[in-house]
């Protein structure tokens, strides 16, 4: 799904290297977790996969396609197969909870099954009696649960999550863990930026930052301990 | 977008009526010059086309040197036919319009009036403008005792047309930009009012056609009816006010084809100056840039 060859990333203030001549592969289905401490490049390398930041050096593929050659439209059209959540997400205030749920599903041209979609998702963390509330009535936890739930809607084939887990209340983490695992059991490749593990079963690939690389810390490399116990991936 | 493009609008009507009347007025002002311009031009028009320049003899001019300065002046390219008209034929012209006994009671004879020579131009407009320098400068000739040249008020008005068309041109000019200055300026405000909407829109694969494609619709709908108010403003005003104005103007057609057009003529140039608005509003200054394609977004971001 993603191949990433010789990725050199600057500190967009400071100018001194995040990443040199690093490379990674995150294979399609597959679930892969970016591991590294506050301040490390995460949420630099979320922006670049998540093409809304374009990388310094290196050649970055997303679905076959070569993200330094796409142009206008072509990058628009990747862009429509990433759900994706920052770690500070943009969130439409003044517009109720299921409005900017279903905003991915607009732009994909999915319109006719966006409210149902939407509403299954509230359901699923028990936040539907919030469907038509206005964002700005929501806690913070609830509200970072809705931007995740807006990466996941409509399955994307990529979905990359900046970070943020420790915001969620667990009673809503564990759901959307399942919503996630439920996506990558049908086709889509879930990339999950942390500062600790999410998940330890087998099928988790996890990179770790460090040296201004990614290695390869896997679980069936690693005993590294889970963070989320209670979490169902 | 979650809403319609024409919802923002709704939400904004006191800024949106406002901007359409700016609009309004920018297309109405031009819309009455160019129609006072062609009105004066077309009164002058008539006056130049119905001139026919006559130069009056001498008494004592003889037959000879009457017939030399009319072959002359038949010789002169503006110039279609040249009638010599004897002071009987004066006289009997005069009989026929005023009626003899009229002329009778005048005390007047055919030894009174002078002989003349009537002039037809060969164009009608263009012609008479180079005749009247030359027609004039016949005054210095020995048989000639006076020319008469056509009305100099109907060739200052030409001028003064041109003048006018000039003015009238400079004026829609700045009108225009003013209008399409302050409609630009509205829908910034309202693409910068949207700017999350916008900025998550493209985060999640919308391109730059969706995200240009409100702006657009909402400046071409200002300038729609903002050129519907104007061309009924106009047609309603000239409607009311045909009566008086023929009045004025004597018999002219206020509502030909020309009319028609000009008055119509905001119904095109509204929407147009709105499309242009949004244009200016959602153009992409470093298109060709390699960080161009992230361009809107960064935009968006940085203006959080």
């Amino acid at each position: 799904m993603i191949s990433c060859f010789q990725l050199s990333i600057d500190h967009p203030r400071d100018a001194q290297p995040i990443f040199e001549n690093t490379g990674f592969e995150v294979e399609p289905a597959s679930w892969t977790e970016i591991i590294g401490p506050a301040a490390s490049g995460k949420s630099l390398l979320f922006s670049i996969l998540s093409l809304t930041h374009s990388p310094l050096k290196g050649k970055l593929l997303i679905a076959g396609r070569n993200v330094e050659r796409l142009r206008g439209p072509a990058y628009a059209e990747l862009r429509r197969r990433i759900g994706s959540c920052s770690q500070n997400p943009t969130l439409l205030n003044r517009r109720t909870v299921i409005e900017n749920l279903i905003i991915p599903l607009i732009v994909r041209g999915q319109e006719a099954n966006a409210a149902p979609e939407a509403e299954h998702l509230l359901n699923s963390l028990n936040l539907i009696a919030l469907r038509d509330a206005p964002l700005k009535s929501l806690a913070n936890s609830q509200r970072q649960a809705i931007a995740m739930l807006r990466a996941i809607i409509g399955r994307p084939p990529l979905i990359i999550i900046d970070d943020g887990f420790e915001l969620i209340d667990k009673k809503h983490l564990a759901p959307i863990i399942t919503l996630l695992r439920a996506a990558q059991t049908n086709g889509s490749t879930v990339i999950l930026f942390a500062r600790q593990p999410i998940c330890t079963k087998p099928h988790v690939r996890r990179l770790q930052i460090q040296d201004k690389q990614l290695h390869d810390v896997s679980p069936n490399l690693v005993n590294a301990p889970a963070k989320n116990e209670e979490s169902s991936c | 977008m979650l809403r319609p493009p024409l919802q923002t609008l709704y939400d904004r009507k006191k800024r949106t009526i406002l901007t359409a009347t700016m609009l309004t007025v920018a297309l109405v002002i031009p819309v009455v010059l160019a129609l006072a311009a062609t009105t004066t031009f077309s009164i002058a028009r008539q006056k130049l086309d119905s001139y026919r320049p006559i130069i009056y003899l001498t008494t004592d001019a003889s037959a000879d040197a009457t017939e030399q300065l009319r072959n002359e002046i038949s010789q002169w390219a503006t110039v279609a036919t040249v009638t010599k008209r004897s002071s009987t034929d004066a006289l009997q012209q005069l009989e026929k319009r005023l009626g003899p006994e009229h002329v009778r009671s005048l005390g007047l004879t055919k030894e009174m009036l002078p002989n003349s020579l009537l002039i037809e131009p060969k164009i009608p407009l263009a012609g008479h403008i180079q005749l009247i320098s030359r027609v004039a400068g016949l005054e210095a000739r020995m048989e000639v005792e006076s020319v008469d040249i056509p009305s100099a008020d109907a060739l200052k008005t030409l001028r003064l047309t041109g003048m006018a068309t000039a003015a009238t041109s400079f004026l829609l000019l700045m009108l225009t930009f003013s209008a399409l200055n302050a409609l630009a300026n509205f829908l910034r405000t309202l693409e910068h009012h949207e700017r999350h909407e916008l900025a998550i829109l493209e985060i999640f694969g919308a391109d730059d056609s969706a995200l240009r494609r409100p702006t657009l619709i909402r400046g071409i709908t200002i300038g729609l009816w903002s050129g519907v108010a104007a061309t009924a403003l106009v047609g309603l005003s000239l409607a009311i006010w045909q009566a008086d104005l023929t009045l004025a103007l004597g018999q002219l057609k206020i509502f030909s084809a020309t009319g028609f057009l000009i008055v119509a003529l905001p119904l095109f140039l509204g929407p147009l100056l709105g499309l242009l608005a949004g244009i200016i509003v959602t153009r992409r200054k470093d298109r060709a840039t390699n960080s161009a394609i992230l361009r809107p977004l960064l935009r968006w971001r940085g203006s959080r």
